[in-house]
Order: structure tokens, then sequence, then C-alpha cells
């Protein structure tokens, strides 16, 4: 995966197939259990991999913030939006305490909350879902990042308060072009919202171009599947079943020693019981396939010997 | 935040009024009292005498009105036995058992705090087995036990320590250990269960993928949480602890309030054990409050609405 400054990249894929973890890793914060294995993480052509605990308080929040799912459950409770906002100003910004909350307030505006004062000095538990995940972005654009990673920020808010933080996360971005990694598994939300999209399944991406390209002629059977899931008004018929894909994931544990997906394909030849590489279709669009769909037809391609992506 | 306080304050009142039934209850339905403070070899007519000096004759509710009426003057009574007044008397025992209590409770504090969030640190590893195991020995062994063991070490092979009697602070060394030991497991037990869970709470993963330092995630972000059960339990332990351990203050020779109160039932003292058991649980429901009142501090969730 790679990301250009100002760019959107959409990372989707069915719960568990491991987009938070990929994302999180790129802030080297991975749970307990999880060995972190990669060749190259980087922001900016620097390296983040064997930084020290020290280094990265330097790049969490300060060039890489993060935007969780459950604006619930992500701020303190024990503590007021303004503590938990200083408290991370402090951390990264050489300001006084004027400069700071000044600071404070002008996030708070940008993010749309119209009486900030007041809600400084609130709780977390007093604000609304939607308010909250406001709060959670103006902490994020605190040090002005390089890189927001977006972890389904719309999942746990209802559906009007979804379309309105897509917009501000859109409309920020135009303003202070960070690059966003948006995690979702909302193919919706991906049309409108991001410029490329990386299809994630079974903790690989197995399809990754520019968005219009991958929703409209999907190479992966995996993509092909998701996107014949979805009702689409007009062109679904009324009454017949939804596509859905047979099959259930492989474990998370299960060795790759053949295309994760060859159980549930459509379209498996013999070919597919070796591990599949990450192979371009053209310089913007990749699929980890043998046999992608490209414009309707179905090519052969032979299994890569180089290493995966 | 005064809503919350007004409303635990009434509850409070209330536990003891019912403790205050429950305490009179027991103390004049277990046996009849005039009988027992006459003595064993006292003739029908005595025990009929006793019992129309101290007005046991009367109805218990009209007895229960009396005394409550009397305890709300602070008057509680006079210890028969003792030939002074109850006030007099626990104002005697209650300070040796308040200092034993307190330091008992720090000490199992500053044990089991420390112990318990560093099992969380390291879960399933061998610091949090000698964690788990150092507090659980206190679990294990018997507290009359434990108590000997630490007089023979430090009394009597080291001499560093006295190991009877209330004379000075030094005194009140070894008996705090262990009485605090004992109530170390539960402490560090729900310190590390709840470490454990506010480790993995979202919020916490907040402060960390915002390069907050680990120590201040820690203290600030986790063990706030995790202290919100722990105090109310520490709370009822010190409770408990107020009430006076009979075994610990017995081995040290200690006469505070457990030790008073083993006599006075020995010597059918009721007003003193009447007396006692209202201080007790008035301690106990004090103590309840104040850490409702600190879980408030706290958790902002608790008092504001």
């Amino acid at each position: 995966m790679t990301l250009d400054a100002g760019e959107t990249l959409a990372v989707v894929g069915e719960s568990g197939c491991g987009k938070s973890l990929s994302a999180m890793a790129i802030t080297g914060l991975v749970p307990p259990r999880a060995k972190l294995i990669a060749d190259r993480i980087a922001l900016k052509g620097k390296s983040l991999l064997g930084l020290r605990e020290r280094e990265w308080r330097g790049i969490r929040g300060r060039r890489i913030a993060v935007v969780f799912q459950d604006p619930m459950t992500s701020l303190d409770p024990c503590y007021t939006i303004e503590d938990q906002m200083r408290e991370i100003g402090r951390q990264h910004l050489a300001l006084d305490a004027r400069a700071l909350r000044a600071r404070m307030l002008d996030l708070l505006r940008q993010v749309g909350i119209s009486s900030p004062e007041t809600r400084l000095s609130q709780y977390p538990h007093q604000l609304s879902g939607g308010l909250r995940q406001r709060v959670m972005i103006a902490i994020a654009l605190m040090c002005e990042p390089e890189l927001i990673i977006a972890d389904e920020p719309t999942t746990a808010l209802d559906v009007t308060i979804q379309a309105q933080v897509l917009r501000l996360l859109a409309d920020l971005q135009k303003e202070h072009g960070f690059g966003l990694i948006l995690i979702t598994h909302d193919l919706g939300v991906v049309a409108g919202a991001a410029d490329r999209i990386a299809v994630m399944y079974a903790g690989q991406v197995v399809e990754s171009g520019p968005t219009d390209t991958v929703l409209s002629a999907p190479a992966h059977p995996y993509t092909e599947g998701l996107l014949h899931s979805i009702p689409v008004p007009g062109r679904t018929a009324r009454g017949a079943p939804l596509g859905f894909i047979p099959g259930v994931v492989p474990r998370p544990d299960a060795p790759h020693t053949a295309c994760g997906f060859i159980n549930r394909c459509s379209r498996p030849v013999s070919a597919c019981a070796t591990p599949i590489a990450l192979m371009p279709i053209d310089p913007a669009h990749a699929a980890r396939c043998i046999r992608p769909c490209l414009g309707g037809q179905i090519v052969e391609r032979h299994p890569a010997t180089e290493t995966a992506a | 935040m005064l809503r919350f306080l007004v409303r635990r304050l009434l509850m409070t009142v209330l536990v003891v009024a019912v403790t205050s039934v429950v305490a009179f209850s027991l103390v004049h339905l277990s046996g009849d009292p005039a009988a027992a403070m006459a003595g064993e070899g006292a003739s029908p007519a005595d025990v009929e005498s006793v019992r129309k000096t101290y007005g046991f004759d009367r109805p218990l509710p009209e007895q229960y009105v009396t005394w409550l009426k009397r305890v709300f003057e602070g008057d509680f009574g006079r210890s028969h036995y003792l030939r002074a007044s109850v006030a007099q008397v626990l104002a005697d025992h209650a300070p040796i058992t308040i200092t034993l209590g307190a330091l008992a409770i720090a000490f199992a504090v500053l044990l089991s705090i420390p112990l318990g969030v560093l099992a969380a640190l390291y879960p399933n590893t061998l610091v949090d087995r000698l964690a788990v195991g150092l507090a659980v020995g206190g679990q294990a062994v018997p507290s009359f036990l434990f108590a000997l063991l630490l007089i023979y070490i430090f009394g009597v092979t080291l001499r560093v320590l006295p190991i009877s009697g209330s004379g000075s602070w030094a005194h009140f060394v070894l008996p705090a250990i262990a009485l605090g030991y004992y109530a170390t497991p539960a402490i560090m037990r729900l310190t590390r269960s709840g470490m454990l869970d506010a480790l993995q709470s979202d919020h916490v993963r907040t402060a960390r993928a915002y390069g907050l330092p680990a120590w201040r995630v820690i203290i600030k972000h986790a063990l706030r949480h995790a202290m919100i059960p722990v105090v109310s339990l520490i709370a009822v332990q010190l409770g408990f602890m107020l009430g006076g351990s009979i075994v610990i203050e017995t081995v040290f020779a200690l006469k505070g309030v457990g030790y008073l109160a083993w006599q006075s039932i020995q010597r059918s003292d009721i007003e003193v054990i009447q007396a006692i058991l209202l201080l007790i649980a008035a301690a106990y429901a004090l103590l309840t409050l104040a850490a409702d009142v600190l879980n408030g501090a706290i958790d902002p969730r608790i008092r504001v609405g």
C-alpha cells in the first residue's frame, strides 16, 4: 500500500481481514501477542521500522494521527475535552497555555463545533456520538499530521451523521493536505470518498487500484463477489436473492501455501494452489490473482515468481 | 454533585439507622441480659432487681427508643464491669485500633496496588506469577501464624522491633504488616484485573496512538479507571480493620476495640457491646460514603448526570 500526500486510500474488506491491524502497524502499535513483520514501513521516505519508543512518540499523534471507530469509547471518560486535547497538545507542540487554548478552540471550530468554549469544559459522555467523533478529528488535526488513519470513522454513527463526518474529513483534507487512509467495510463510503482502494482478504491486499477502476471493473474474484453482494436500486431484481460468496474465511493463522481465496473462488485452477503474488495489471492497478477479469474477459497469467508485494 | 452527595448521605443515615436496630436487637434477644449481668450465683430476686434498675422490664421498642435518645445526646451509657462511661472506655481503646487500621491499610495499599499494576503490565509471565504469589500468600497463611512468624523473625531472632504493647510507633509496625498483609490479595487481584481491562480499553489505545509517554498512559488513563472498584474494596477492608482484629490484637497484646469487644461479650457488658456495634456500623457506612465520593471524583460519569 502506498499513499501520496493529499490522497485518500480506502482499505476495504470484511471484519477480521486485517484492515485495522495493517493500518495500526504503520504507527507501530500492534497488540502484545501480534508480531510486526514488514519489509518496509516508511513515511516520506524515512523508514519507521525499528524506531525506539522515544522516536515513536514524535511520530504518533504528531505526524500520523488516528481517528478510531467508536467515538463513545475512544475518549477517556474521566477527563474533559479540554484536558484531553491539552495533554496531547502539550506533548507535541511548544505552545504556552493561552496559545494552546486558542489552538484548541480554533480546531473545534474547524471541525464544525458551534460552541467550542462549552464543549471544551464538558466530559465525553455529555456529547453525542457525532460530536465526539468531531472532537476526535480535531485532536487528530492538532499537530497538522501528514497522515491520518481513519479506522471505520463512521461505523458507530447513524447514517445522517456518517455523511457529515465523511464530508468533514474530505473538506479538511483539501484544506490541510494530509494523506488519508480510510478503513471501512462499507463500499458505499468508498465510492465518493477515496482516490484509490485496496481490497484486503485474509490479511493480504488482493486488489488495489483507482477507486473507479476497481469498483467498475474488479479484476479479483473476491472484489467481484463483494460488489455483487451489494443491492443496487434498479439493477438488482426485486425478490431475487443477493449475491454472496460461498464458504468461510481461512483461519488467520493458516499458512499462506495457496491462494487464500481458492476454496471460495468461482474460477479456481490447479495453479491456484501456490502462493499468489500481487501482480500489476497496469501501472496503477494490481490484483493477487492468476486469472483476473480484465475488460470483461478472464485472462490467464502465469504465477509470478517475484516476491509478494 | 450536590444531589449526588445528598443522596449518598441519606443512604448512609438509613444504613446506620437499620444497623442500630439490628445491634440493639441482637444484644437483647440473645439471652436474658438481666440474668447475664447479675452473674451465675445470683438469686431470682437479684436478677429481678437488676432487671428493674436497668429498665430491662420495659417493652423492647421502648428500651430501644430510650437508648437511641441517649445516644443522640452523646451518652452511650456506662460499662457496669469497668465502672466507667462507655464513651471513656471507647476513647481508651479506639485510638489503638484506628492507628493499627490506618497503618495496616496503608501497608496493604502500598504493597498490593503496585503489585497489581506490575502483574497486569506483564500478564501470564514470571513477574505476574511472582506478584500474584506474593499477594495470595496473605490469604493462604492464617493471620495468627503469620503474626507469630513476624514476631519470631523480627522480634526474637533479629530483635529489631517490639512485639507487644502499644507504647510507640515501632510497636505498630509488626501488627500493621500482619493485619495489612491479609488484605493484600483481594486488592491486588482487583487492581490486576481492572488494569488488564483498562489497558485494553479504546481510550488507552487513543492515548498510545497520540504518542503519550507509557507511564502517563498507565497512571493517568488506565490506573484511574482500574481504581474505581478498588477504592470501594479498600473502604470495606478498612471498615473490617476498624472493627478490630481480635486475633492480631491478642497476639500483639494491643488493647484495641477488637480486644474490648471480645472482653465485653464475655462480661455481658451490653452497653459497651451495643456502642461498639453501632460505631463499627457507622464507620463502615461513613467509609462507604467516602468511597462513593472519591469514586465520584475519579469518574465524572458517577457525579455528572
